[in-house]
Protein backbone atom coordinates (compact mmCIF):
# COMPACT_ATOMS: atom_id res chain seq x y z
CA UNK A 1 0.00 0.00 0.00
CA UNK A 2 1.52 3.37 -0.97
CA UNK A 3 2.09 5.89 1.72
CA UNK A 4 0.62 9.68 1.24
CA UNK A 5 2.54 12.29 1.75
CA UNK A 6 1.42 15.22 4.13
CA UNK A 7 -0.14 17.21 2.26
CA UNK A 8 -2.57 14.15 1.02
CA UNK A 9 -1.61 12.93 -2.46
CA UNK A 10 -0.50 9.84 -3.98
CA UNK A 11 2.75 9.87 -5.66
CA UNK A 12 2.14 8.10 -9.35
CA UNK A 13 4.10 7.45 -12.23
CA UNK A 14 2.05 6.64 -15.49
CA UNK A 15 3.86 6.29 -18.65
CA UNK A 16 1.65 5.09 -21.35
CA UNK A 17 0.56 1.13 -20.55
CA UNK A 18 -1.94 0.02 -18.27
CA UNK A 19 -0.75 0.04 -14.94
CA UNK A 20 -2.67 -1.25 -11.53
CA UNK A 21 -2.38 1.41 -8.71
CA UNK A 22 -2.75 0.16 -5.26
CA UNK A 23 -4.87 3.09 -3.30
CA UNK A 24 -6.33 2.95 0.02
CA UNK A 25 -9.23 4.47 0.03
CA UNK A 26 -10.80 3.87 3.20
CA UNK A 27 -11.64 6.78 5.48
CA UNK A 28 -10.15 9.28 3.26
CA UNK A 29 -11.05 12.04 1.03
CA UNK A 30 -9.75 11.89 -2.62
CA UNK A 31 -10.44 15.12 -4.84
CA UNK A 32 -9.84 15.85 -8.37
CA UNK A 33 -8.27 19.83 -8.96
CA UNK A 34 -7.37 21.45 -12.24
CA UNK A 35 -3.87 22.57 -12.75
CA UNK A 36 -4.10 26.10 -11.79
CA UNK A 37 -6.67 25.63 -8.87
CA UNK A 38 -4.11 22.96 -7.95
CA UNK A 39 -1.24 25.65 -8.06
CA UNK A 40 -2.78 27.95 -5.71
CA UNK A 41 -3.18 25.28 -3.02
CA UNK A 42 0.71 24.58 -3.13
CA UNK A 43 1.71 28.07 -3.74
CA UNK A 44 3.33 27.84 -6.93
CA UNK A 45 0.45 30.51 -8.51
CA UNK A 46 1.42 33.55 -10.16
CA UNK A 47 -1.09 36.57 -10.10
CA UNK A 48 0.59 39.37 -11.93
CA UNK A 49 -0.91 42.58 -11.69
CA UNK A 50 -0.35 46.50 -13.04
CA UNK A 51 -2.43 49.87 -12.92
CA UNK A 52 -1.52 53.05 -13.77
CA UNK A 53 -4.06 56.18 -13.98
CA UNK A 54 -4.50 59.38 -16.27
CA UNK A 55 -3.49 58.03 -19.49
CA UNK A 56 -3.65 59.63 -22.75
CA UNK A 57 -4.52 58.04 -26.40
CA UNK A 58 -2.34 55.56 -27.38
CA UNK A 59 -0.26 55.63 -23.73
CA UNK A 60 0.53 52.25 -22.48
CA UNK A 61 0.86 50.00 -19.31
CA UNK A 62 3.22 47.77 -19.01
CA UNK A 63 3.99 44.99 -16.83
CA UNK A 64 7.65 43.07 -17.35
CA UNK A 65 8.54 39.94 -15.95
CA UNK A 66 11.17 37.91 -16.54
CA UNK A 67 10.78 33.72 -15.92
CA UNK A 68 13.83 33.06 -13.36
CA UNK A 69 16.38 30.45 -13.54
CA UNK A 70 15.20 26.83 -13.25
CA UNK A 71 11.33 27.08 -13.38
CA UNK A 72 8.74 27.46 -16.41
CA UNK A 73 6.09 30.01 -16.43
CA UNK A 74 2.28 28.62 -17.21
CA UNK A 75 0.25 31.51 -18.18
CA UNK A 76 -3.89 30.88 -17.80
CA UNK A 77 -5.38 34.01 -18.55
CA UNK A 78 -4.65 37.56 -19.03
CA UNK A 79 -6.92 40.70 -18.49
CA UNK A 80 -7.62 44.14 -18.41
CA UNK A 81 -9.60 46.84 -17.80
CA UNK A 82 -10.12 50.63 -18.34
CA UNK A 83 -12.62 53.25 -17.29
CA UNK A 84 -12.06 57.06 -18.11
CA UNK A 85 -10.89 59.29 -15.44
CA UNK A 86 -12.84 61.81 -15.69
CA UNK A 87 -16.49 61.29 -14.76
CA UNK A 88 -17.48 63.22 -17.71
CA UNK A 89 -15.50 60.09 -19.53
CA UNK A 90 -17.09 57.44 -17.49
CA UNK A 91 -19.68 56.65 -19.87
CA UNK A 92 -18.36 56.82 -23.03
CA UNK A 93 -16.31 54.24 -25.24
CA UNK A 94 -13.40 52.93 -23.10
CA UNK A 95 -11.88 50.56 -25.92
CA UNK A 96 -8.39 48.85 -24.63
CA UNK A 97 -6.11 46.12 -26.20
CA UNK A 98 -3.50 43.92 -24.47
CA UNK A 99 -0.82 42.53 -26.03
CA UNK A 100 1.14 39.44 -24.32
CA UNK A 101 4.29 39.59 -25.88
CA UNK A 102 7.73 37.31 -25.82
CA UNK A 103 10.24 40.04 -25.44
CA UNK A 104 13.44 37.86 -25.74
CA UNK A 105 12.07 36.33 -28.48
CA UNK A 106 10.81 39.30 -29.90
CA UNK A 107 7.13 37.56 -30.86
CA UNK A 108 3.35 38.20 -29.87
CA UNK A 109 1.81 35.78 -28.48
CA UNK A 110 -1.40 36.76 -27.59
CA UNK A 111 -3.63 39.65 -27.56
CA UNK A 112 -7.54 40.70 -26.46
CA UNK A 113 -9.27 43.94 -27.08
CA UNK A 114 -12.20 45.61 -25.18
CA UNK A 115 -14.54 48.18 -24.51
CA UNK A 116 -14.23 49.03 -20.70
CA UNK A 117 -12.53 45.38 -20.14
CA UNK A 118 -11.74 42.32 -21.61
CA UNK A 119 -10.24 38.84 -20.53
CA UNK A 120 -8.54 35.77 -22.88
CA UNK A 121 -8.81 32.61 -20.66
CA UNK A 122 -6.46 30.10 -22.11
CA UNK A 123 -7.57 26.42 -21.35
CA UNK A 124 -4.47 25.43 -22.98
CA UNK A 125 -1.59 27.73 -20.77
CA UNK A 126 1.09 29.30 -22.49
CA UNK A 127 4.64 28.15 -21.44
CA UNK A 128 7.55 30.11 -21.35
CA UNK A 129 11.14 28.94 -20.51
CA UNK A 130 13.40 30.11 -18.16
CA UNK A 131 14.69 33.20 -18.35
CA UNK A 132 12.38 34.41 -21.15
CA UNK A 133 11.54 38.01 -20.44
CA UNK A 134 7.50 38.76 -21.15
CA UNK A 135 5.69 41.98 -21.29
CA UNK A 136 2.21 42.49 -20.63
CA UNK A 137 1.20 46.15 -22.95
CA UNK A 138 -2.42 47.43 -22.22
CA UNK A 139 -2.80 50.40 -24.76
CA UNK A 140 -5.64 52.90 -24.44
CA UNK A 141 -7.53 53.48 -27.43
CA UNK A 142 -10.09 55.77 -26.12
CA UNK A 143 -9.53 59.50 -27.02
CA UNK A 144 -9.33 60.27 -23.80
CA UNK A 145 -7.39 60.12 -20.62
CA UNK A 146 -8.43 55.98 -18.55
CA UNK A 147 -7.27 54.81 -16.21
CA UNK A 148 -5.45 51.42 -16.76
CA UNK A 149 -5.23 47.76 -15.04
CA UNK A 150 -3.88 45.05 -16.23
CA UNK A 151 -3.69 40.95 -14.98
CA UNK A 152 -1.67 37.97 -15.88
CA UNK A 153 -2.44 34.62 -13.89
CA UNK A 154 -0.90 31.26 -14.18
CA UNK A 155 1.68 29.41 -12.03
CA UNK A 156 5.80 28.64 -12.02
CA UNK A 157 6.63 24.90 -11.61
CA UNK B 1 18.03 44.54 -2.09
CA UNK B 2 15.76 41.25 -0.45
CA UNK B 3 12.36 42.87 -2.76
CA UNK B 4 14.50 42.37 -6.22
CA UNK B 5 16.47 39.03 -5.10
CA UNK B 6 12.42 37.68 -4.43
CA UNK B 7 11.34 39.01 -8.00
CA UNK B 8 14.76 37.39 -9.93
CA UNK B 9 13.58 34.26 -7.77
CA UNK B 10 10.34 33.98 -8.55
CA UNK B 11 9.63 33.90 -4.46
CA UNK B 12 6.28 35.35 -4.53
CA UNK B 13 2.55 34.89 -5.67
CA UNK B 14 1.14 38.04 -6.12
CA UNK B 15 2.75 40.97 -7.74
CA UNK B 16 2.24 44.56 -8.47
CA UNK B 17 3.71 47.06 -10.95
CA UNK B 18 2.99 50.35 -10.62
CA UNK B 19 4.68 52.68 -13.23
CA UNK B 20 5.58 56.21 -12.18
CA UNK B 21 5.87 58.99 -14.61
CA UNK B 22 9.94 59.22 -13.87
CA UNK B 23 10.02 55.94 -15.89
CA UNK B 24 10.84 53.71 -12.22
CA UNK B 25 8.01 51.09 -11.19
CA UNK B 26 7.13 51.11 -7.39
CA UNK B 27 6.64 46.94 -7.38
CA UNK B 28 4.80 45.22 -4.29
CA UNK B 29 5.36 41.63 -4.04
CA UNK B 30 3.36 39.44 -1.58
CA UNK B 31 3.64 35.19 -1.04
CA UNK B 32 0.95 33.47 0.57
CA UNK B 33 1.66 32.40 4.21
CA UNK B 34 4.13 35.34 4.85
CA UNK B 35 2.38 38.20 6.82
CA UNK B 36 4.31 40.73 4.84
CA UNK B 37 4.97 42.50 1.44
CA UNK B 38 7.53 43.78 -0.16
CA UNK B 39 7.50 47.10 -1.71
CA UNK B 40 10.29 48.77 -3.64
CA UNK B 41 10.78 51.55 -6.55
CA UNK B 42 13.27 50.29 -9.05
CA UNK B 43 14.72 52.31 -12.30
CA UNK B 44 15.34 50.44 -15.45
CA UNK B 45 13.89 47.00 -13.98
CA UNK B 46 15.49 44.06 -15.90
CA UNK B 47 17.62 46.69 -17.60
CA UNK B 48 21.30 47.31 -17.79
CA UNK B 49 21.04 50.64 -15.62
CA UNK B 50 18.49 48.54 -12.94
CA UNK B 51 18.96 50.06 -9.51
CA UNK B 52 16.59 49.67 -6.59
CA UNK B 53 15.86 53.43 -5.77
CA UNK B 54 13.58 52.73 -2.57
CA UNK B 55 12.63 49.42 -0.22
CA UNK B 56 10.30 48.33 2.62
CA UNK B 57 9.13 45.83 4.51
CA UNK B 58 5.28 46.28 5.02
CA UNK B 59 3.60 44.03 7.57
CA UNK B 60 0.59 41.79 6.62
CA UNK B 61 -0.38 40.24 3.44
CA UNK B 62 -3.81 40.51 2.42
CA UNK B 63 -3.25 37.55 -0.12
CA UNK B 64 -3.84 34.77 2.03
Amino acid sequence: MPQDHPDGTVPMQLTGADKKVPTDWQDQFRGVYLQPEWTAKEGTDKNLFANIANQAFAAVLDLSYTVPIGKILYVNSISFAINGNLAADAEKNNIGRLYLYDVTNDKSIAVVGGNGGGQLPLLKPIAFSATTEIKLRLYNMAGHNTDLFSCLEGYEI
Amino acid sequence: MEGLKKLKAGDFNNMNQSPQPDGSVIITLSKRGENKSYRFRVHDLYGPDEKVLEHEVIGGNTNG
